[in-house]
């Protein structure tokens, strides 16, 4: 697990790369997620991350996403592994079409230690099960 | 453009509601009604869109199966894993993880590994702002 901020965009984004797993951990990806506090819920992925993982074939019930706006839009979601400095939390997984970002939500932030300080260009997660 | 077109069977609560917010923004429902489109374009010029309407066929299928049989697994399964797949019940399993090695195998276009007894309505996940608003 590596977190850092990128200059990819301005205003500068909070990432933590991390290892996802399918849960019958014979498919693995690491990527690069951007830290949401907007975002309640664990992950969220592009969909061609999620159909490389076979999450598709791990799913329970569609749940609706709402946004601030007020708009709702039916999200896929699985059961999938994260892996954080060889902790392994698992975790739903989202998807929906058109996302192209991974996302890291508050429900899995809510488990961690996180030093946040951007003006220092410093970012510190620590993993508390 | 400017063409007149008429559209049947428009929700009309709905078109009230666009009609009154379009006012305040000053917009005419035109406008909105190609953004709306725009948007919908948008979702399905995605190059995972195929792959999206596989699942989604396959998903309705499945769906079927698991509202029409999960109450009767309920009183008899609480506790234990289903796996629905190809519009059947796979099995029932004592664990996740048996669950999951059986999806694996057994199904290829979508497939339910359900918790029995844990609530299939659907929840709300907040998302914050959506992006293109950013």
């Amino acid at each position: 697990m590596k977190a850092y901020f990128s200059n990819i965009v301005e205003p500068k984004i909070p990432i933590v790369n991390a290892t996802l797993y399918n849960p019958l951990l014979d498919k693995k990806v690491s990527i690069d997620f951007i830290i949401d506090t907007g975002f309640a819920g664990e992950i969220i992925i592009p969909l061609d991350i999620y159909m490389k993982l076979n999450l598709h074939l791990f799913e329970g019930v569609k749940k609706a996403g709402k946004f601030i706006t007020g708009m709702t839009i039916k999200l896929r979601v699985s059961r999938a592994i994260l892996d954080l400095n060889g902790i392994r939390i698992p975790c739903n997984v989202y998807t929906y079409l058109g996302v192209f970002r991974s996302l890291l939500g508050r429900k899995l932030l809510e488990k961690m230690e996180m030093i946040y300080s951007p003006k220092q260009n410093k970012i510190d997660l620590k993993v508390d099960l | 453009m400017g063409k007149l077109i008429a559209v049947k069977n428009i929700d009309r609560d709905l078109y009230k509601r666009i009609k009154a917010i379009a006012s305040l923004e000053e917009r005419t429902i035109g406008s909105i009604v190609n953004e709306a489109l725009r948007l919908w374009l948008s979702l399905r010029a995605d190059r995972m869109y195929d792959y999206w309407l596989g699942i989604e066929d396959a998903y309705k299928d499945d769906y079927r199966v698991l509202v029409e049989k999960y109450g009767e697994l309920c009183e008899k399964y609480e506790g234990k894993y289903l796996v629905i797949c190809n519009a059947k019940v796979i099995g029932i399993f004592d664990s996740f993880r048996e669950a999951v090695l059986n999806a694996g195998k057994k199904c290829f276009r979508h497939a339910f590994v359900i918790k029995i007894g844990e609530r299939i309505e659907e929840e709300e996940v907040e998302l914050g702002f959506p992006v293109e608003f950013i």
